[in-house]
């Protein structure tokens, strides 16, 4: 009797069983097959430092959480990161030479995020890649998809609900304990998420100045940036990409929770190294895709760990604290809701209309036109980056900003029709075209009589805030004071 | 006419080789001969297909000076796991002419990665193909190879080589006229700068060979670096100093390029 009760004390609250892999003690160093465009993310040349250095700023805070060096965790390991974060390195880097105490002891951890982000790279590399068609680009994204699958380390492609994830009784430890290391964490993954709109179906030629914008942003001020309620989700900071592939958002964000998870873990104080153990490795299996194979996106077996429900208009972000169907809660942004234009608060239209998105001030929005865009990014200080649909589906229009409002444009001839209608079908009257030959033709065959913009006159003006616009107001449900931001 | 061939093929290899520098070789992996004995426990990523390129002089006083050409390709075909095909050609052997030299074939297995409760563990099995027909050349040669690695510092890591050896031939004229011998070598890397610098890392090893059968025992200290100058390239220069033989030394240089 006693035996038993031992034995049921010792296995209630055991790791469940753990896949082969984890069992394992082998180093499992895997990499994508070769491709030719390999390495195009060193096209543009600060993004690619920026990105290896995340590497960097990982391996060496997690090697102070392994060794214990709390104390100094807010002053010389931040510092030594910021260091290599000022001068990031060249080339990609082994975070296991950086962090060789916990990749001793974090194996199976290690080998799930060495993976993961291998799968940054590789499709950071098919978006920036040029010479490829849309059509080349979606079989190479299916493809590294579907070969990051086959890896029992990969994590699961649908959406989890974040607000079970985050809700542990040890969650959010590191990031009060440790509010300027998790910020660096919480950059990179901003820095992490927030490049694939800057990448998707935009033409290669503006990458690099974007990440002018995108590049200042996170070393100016997202890296600093203690405020910030949650980590960055994709759908957040690159809502077309995970409109367009839910399942790697998902996985991306899935990743970053657990990264979350183990800084979680680590900076929980009284906890045993070989409980904290143990936790992890739960953590991991939550998310890991074998766990949840055979579930569908937008369903919910149970509301924890199992709950795959995400915004209807979202498919690529698992709930929220507080969400509501497409309602959520953006640091920042404060409340939102994504199926409807974050600047006149009106329904999206389907595709290939897609409207436009703003980048500014570390946020990405979708928006319904090119005006609403425009506006929107005026009521924001700094430089702003709006990606917006021509008349050539192909042909995505990159408009980028200078701290005084004045845009450039990466179609010299572009043009626009803007003849002030009613906001709910502001995308039949607010448009950009390649050239003036293509809206002039337009508007002959629409039979409409406005003028035809060229950039300067269209950059001056400004609609201010439509009548439609409805704000959110709900108290943050991150903060117990309620503040709505 | 035959060295002014393999000339042309070295220095054609190098330049394929240098040309392929845009295709990500990790110098903090330690491969064989990449530019000491030592090697490190780990084998290349499954699905990374590696080539490597070198030169190796070796000379003494009581020696000819020799040149080899040394090929290798590597593919990581499973999970801790690689296979190998290498060609070692003699620019210059040990009676001024240029030799095909052989062929080696090699496979290597991981069996775990250093933890908290051991030392990474991995084994090398090497089989030596002569390709030419001169006197005492066409016996296969092999090598079985354990090797351990483990951090003994921050991020200082030791490495144990223990090998079996069969020479193929006579390859290597200055090793001694008993084919079969066994070999221990201790190795020290460390990656030069961290955390702020990322591109080199410094090894050490030191060694000792000697025939199964008894006979001399030969030393060899030998101290080199791996330094990645591309994305997936990786230049290694290495110097090794064996005392006990013929040709007590040796210059190694090449490089390693994943594509």
């Amino acid at each position: 009797m006693i035996l038993a009760l031992l034995l049921a004390a010792a296995t209630a609250d055991g790791p469940p069983e753990l896949p082969a892999w984890m069992r394992s003690s082998a180093p499992d160093a895997v990499e994508f097959r070769p491709v030719r465009y390999q390495d195009a993310i060193r096209s543009v040349p600060a993004f690619a430092r920026d990105m290896y250095a995340t590497s960097v700023g990982h391996a060496i805070a997690y090697e102070a959480m392994e060794r214990g060096q709390w104390s100094t965790m807010e002053d010389r390991t931040y510092r030594t990161i910021r260091a290599v974060l000022s001068a990031p390195p060249r080339f990609a880097v082994d975070e296991r030479a950086l962090s060789p105490r916990f990749s001793r002891r974090q194996s199976s951890v290690e080998r799930v995020f060495e993976w993961a982000h291998a799968l940054h790279f590789r499709t950071i590399d098919i978006l920036a890649a040029p010479g490829l068609s849309p059509s080349e680009r979606r079989r190479a994204m299916d493809a590294a998809w579907r070969e990051y699958q086959a890896q029992p380390f990969a994590l699961t492609g649908l959406p989890m609900s974040m607000a079970y994830l985050d809700g542990f009784p040890w969650s959010g430890n590191f990031r009060r304990r440790y509010p300027k290391v998790n910020a660096l964490f919480w950059a990179y993954h901003w820095l992490q998420t927030a490049n694939y709109d800057m990448l998707f179906e935009t033409p290669p030629a503006t990458h690099r100045p974007q990440y002018e914008v995108l590049g200042a942003q996170y070393r100016d001020a997202e890296l600093d940036r203690v405020d910030r309620d949650f980590m960055p989700m994709m759908a957040e900071q690159s809502p077309r990409f995970a409109l367009a592939y839910p399942q790697i958002a998902n996985a991306f964000d899935n990743l970053h929770m657990l990264h979350d998870q183990v800084n979680d873990l680590y900076a929980t104080p009284g906890m045993a190294p070989a409980a904290r153990d143990r936790e992890i490795q739960h953590a991991i299996i939550r998310v890991l895709a074998s766990s949840h194979a055979g579930e569908t996106p937008g369903e919910a077996t149970n509301l924890d760990l199992h709950d795959h429900r995400h915004p209807p208009s979202t498919p690529g972000m698992g709930f929220m604290k507080g969400s509501e169907d497409d309602v959520m809660f953006m640091s920042g942004m404060g409340w939102m809701d994504m199926s409807v234009c974050a600047h006149c608060s009106v329904p999206f239209e389907p595709d290939p209309a897609w409207g436009a998105t703003v980048t500014a001030n570390g946020w990405t929005m979708r928006v319904r036109c090119i005006m609403c865009a425009r506006d929107m990014a005026s009521e924001t200080p700094g430089r702003a980056v709006i990606r917006a649909a021509t008349e050539q589906p192909g042909q995505t229009l990159v408009l980028i900003s200078d701290d005084e409002g004045n845009w450039k444009s990466n179609l010299p001839g572009v043009r626009f029709v803007e003849s002030g209608g009613e906001h709910p079908e502001c995308h039949a009257w607010s448009k950009a075209f390649t050239t003036a030959a293509a809206a002039e033709a337009w508007r002959q065959s629409a039979g409409e009589d406005v003028p035809i913009l060229d950039l300067t006159a269209w950059g001056q003006l400004n609609r201010g805030k439509p009548e439609t616009y409805r704000k959110i107001n709900r108290p943050n449900p991150y903060r117990d004071s309620g503040d709505a931001r | 006419m035959i060295r002014a061939r393999m000339l042309a093929i070295a220095a054609s290899g190098l330049a394929t080789a240098l040309a392929a520098v845009t295709t990500a070789s990790d110098h903090g992996n330690l491969d064989k001969a990449r530019p000491l004995r030592v090697e490190d426990a780990y084998s290349i990523a499954f699905n990374s297909r590696e080539f490597q390129s070198g030169l190796e002089f070796r000379g003494g006083r009581s020696a000819r000076s020799t040149i080899a050409f040394r090929n290798e390709l590597q593919f990581g075909y499973a999970r801790n796991a690689d296979v190998s095909i290498g060609w070692v050609s003699n620019l210059v052997d040990s009676r001024g002419r240029a030799t095909a030299g052989q062929l080696d074939l090699s496979g290597f297995w991981t069996f775990r990665q250093e933890s908290v409760r051991g030392p990474a563990l991995g084994l090398r099995v090497d089989l030596d193909v002569p390709l030419t027909t001169a006197e005492g050349s066409s016996s296969l040669g092999g090598r079985v190879r354990a090797i351990a690695s483990r951090h003994v510092g921050r991020y200082d890591q030791l490495h144990l080589n223990l090998d079996a050896i069969r020479e193929a031939g006579t390859r290597r004229s200055g090793s001694g006229s008993n084919p079969d011998r066994w070999a221990a070598t201790v190795g020290f890397s460390t990656p030069v700068g961290l955390p702020y610098r990322f591109e080199t890392t410094a090894i050490a090893e030191v060694g000792i060979e000697r025939a199964w059968r008894g006979g001399p025992t030969l030393g060899l200290v030998g101290a080199g670096f791996r330094r990645q100058f591309a994305p997936r390239a990786v230049w290694d220069l290495g110097a090794q100093w064996v005392p006990g033989s013929r040709q007590t030394w040796r210059l190694v240089t090449g490089v390693s390029l994943s594509f």
